[in-house]
């Protein structure tokens, strides 16, 4: 007895020919774009919220924040933390252009804490690679995938954090970018933002203020700006997901085995438009578990992720102004920096790989090393630093 | 370097792309057959000939291999979606990269033989078979393009008349007093275009069969067996 056969290649155009017809597809593309534009104009609104809410607490918790942060250890830890919590670098950073922007904290204290959002943003895909734990074989291959970003960044912050806080190199130079082009002309963005935006935030804090006293205002500000944050975020990686995951899998399919280059720039593209870097490195977790690509392939996507998630910050920061802009780039140069430092140089480039099929390997072969790597590294860790520091 | 950025971000249709990948294995299995008949025909094995059939069987091999990665992509980066198709082309992938193989088994089995196999009293049934084989190549081709469950159900009938050739020469061959260098061969030639048939078949029943009865529309049940209908 024969039921209906799967559907074939071809036998798929006849089934579609309704959701393929031209006039769908634009209707369908211009709805998509529309939602997008939305999603886009909430999170500049969120961003313009929460600088305007953190500005409401006033000065004497501002000094209190740059002062709690003054110790670059323990931004690290607290952007580490902040981040595996949320689970989003995107979120994260967009919130520290935001308390920049409104003052409440300095460039230099922010530096420690992007850093730290780099590091803690890996989290992300060392979970999915935990959903292969059951299968030796896959998890081994699956885990090193996984950690060779985490072993990045922290190698990248073990070199430019000692570098940075000697020199403040990143912070001169995103200062000087940032003052080049936000007078050039090259992001005049600002009068047409602050004009769609400005009266939104303007009526909404009013509104707050109206309400309640100025620091529950400010709290109002805040919470209502992180609530539209995340769901801005989270709506616009959907969209773009399900807008561009066809382009994706055939630039994933002709870029894979080739130049580290095009693997490179394939995570800044899809990073950079999905506005996610854990929705591009969590992809290549399972596929490397398949076997279907090596850590060595990974490797370069995972540093083009690093560099595309700058641009949600960059983003955030045309709605708040050079000084928001000042860090974003910030976070761009580190992760640019990280890169030629680390992967141009054979030796160098080695070492996070080296690592991570050494604690593949250990994890393989232990499960509760993975757990405590990743409890220990993500959670434990900078929570005590930070508890620790708060008590002495 | 520019151009081929370009060209990696165009819009594409993963699984048009995967089953025309397919469709040119099926062509060069075709080719290659082709190729190794003539060769056993002629009792003469040229050495450019083997090295164009061995490249062609490579490509073969990579093709399989390409489709199957991107069908675990594929599943990977939208999970849920089109899970049967992509585990049917999984299967159907293997029958024509087995296809490739045989027809090299062909070209080895006439190796064995250093003359000609025309002339033979099994030629003719052979030759029969082969021109079988060959329209069952075509059959399963516009099947498999057009999702012609008709024509694949034509494919499934004809492959099994092909199978029960294939075993009626062996049978006399066995039977025979031909020496064994002629005989071998010849046995060996039936029994390749036998499973090249088969996996045509198998490739047919992509279209026909429930996903779960992939390659076994052919199953005999044993007296007392009852069909399940699993």
């Amino acid at each position: 007895m024969n039921t209906a056969p799967p559907r074939t290649g071809p036998e798929l155009d006849a089934s579609r020919e309704l959701e393929d017809s031209p006039w769908r597809r634009r209707v369908i593309s211009a709805l998509r774009l529309a939602q997008f534009l939305a999603a886009l104009y909430v999170f500049l609104l969120s961003v313009t919220l929460i600088g305007g809410g953190f500005k409401l607490f006033g000065k004497s918790f501002a000094e209190t924040l740059v002062s709690s942060t003054s110790n670059p250890f323990i931004g690290l830890f607290v952007g580490v933390l902040a981040t595996s919590v949320v689970q989003s670098s995107s979120a994260t950073t967009s919130m520290v252009v935001c308390m920049v922007a409104a003052g409440t904290l300095s460039v230099r204290n922010a530096v420690p804490i992007i850093m730290g959002a780099n590091i803690g943003t890996t989290v992300t895909n060392t979970l999915v690679s935990l959903g292969h734990i059951t299968r030796k074989d896959e998890f081994g291959r699956a885990f090193p995938a996984a950690v060779v970003h985490d072993f990045f960044n922290l190698l990248a912050v073990a070199i430019l954090l000692p570098v940075e806080l000697a020199t403040h190199y990143l912070e001169r130079s995103a200062g000087f970018l940032s003052a080049k082009l936000w007078g050039a002309g090259g992001i005049e963005f600002k009068s047409p933002l602050k004009a769609i935006l400005k009266p939104v935030s303007k009526c909404l804090l009013g509104t707050f203020k109206d309400m309640l006293p100025k620091t529950g205002a400010g709290v109002l500000a805040v919470v209502l700006g992180v609530g539209l944050l995340f769901g801005s975020l989270w709506f616009m990686t959907k969209i773009m997901r399900r807008v561009m995951t066809g382009r994706i899998e055939g630039a994933l399919d002709r870029t894979l085995g080739r130049a580290p280059i095009l693997g490179l720039i394939f995570g800044i593209v899809v990073t950079a438009v999905v506005q996610s870097s854990s929705a591009t490195t969590s992809v290549l977790v399972p596929l490397t578990a398949a076997g279907i690509l090596t850590v060595e392939q990974v490797f370069p996507i995972t540093l083009g992720a690093n560099i595309g998630t700058t641009i949600t910050a960059i983003l955030a920061a045309l709605a708040v102004g050079p000084v928001g802009l000042t860090i974003a780039l910030a976070h761009l140069l580190f992760n640019i920096t990280g890169i030629l430092l680390i992967y141009t140089y054979g030796p160098i480039r080695r070492i996070p790989i080296a690592l991570a099929h050494r604690m593949g390997r250990l994890a393989a072969e232990s499960k509760r090393y993975a757990f405590l790597y990743v409890v220990g590294t993500f959670f434990l860790a900078p929570g005590i630093l930070v508890c620790v520091w708060r008590l002495f | 370097m520019f151009r081929e950025l370009l060209d990696a971000w165009r819009n594409t249709d993963p699984l048009k792309d995967m089953y025309a990948k397919l469709l040119e294995m099926l062509e060069t299995g075709q080719w290659m057959f082709d190729r190794c008949w003539e060769a056993a025909k002629q009792g003469k094995v040229e050495a450019a000939v083997k090295e164009d059939v061995y490249r062609r069987d490579i490509e073969v091999n990579r093709a399989e291999r390409a489709i199957r990665r991107r069908i675990v992509e594929h599943l990977t980066m939208q999970p849920g979606v089109d899970v049967a198709t992509c585990l049917v082309l999984m299967s159907v992938v293997k029958d024509a990269e087995r296809i490739g193989d045989y027809c090299k088994n062909v070209l080895e089995a006439a190796e064995l033989e250093a003359a000609p196999l025309t002339g033979c009293a099994f030629y003719d049934s052979c030759a029969r078979v082969y021109n079988d084989v060959r329209s069952l190549f075509e059959k399963t081709r516009r099947a498999l393009a057009e999702s012609d469950v008709t024509l694949g159900h034509e494919v499934i009938e004809e492959e099994r008349g092909i199978v029960a050739c294939c075993d009626t020469i062996v049978e006399r061959l066995a039977a025979d007093d031909l020496p064994s260098r002629k005989g071998v061969p010849w046995a060996l030639v039936a029994r390749h275009l036998k499973r090249i048939a088969a996996h045509l078949g198998n490739m047919a029943s992509g279209l026909v069969m429930p996903l779960h009865k992939l390659d076994y529309y052919d199953e005999k049940w044993l007296p007392g067996v009852e069909d399940r209908g699993d």
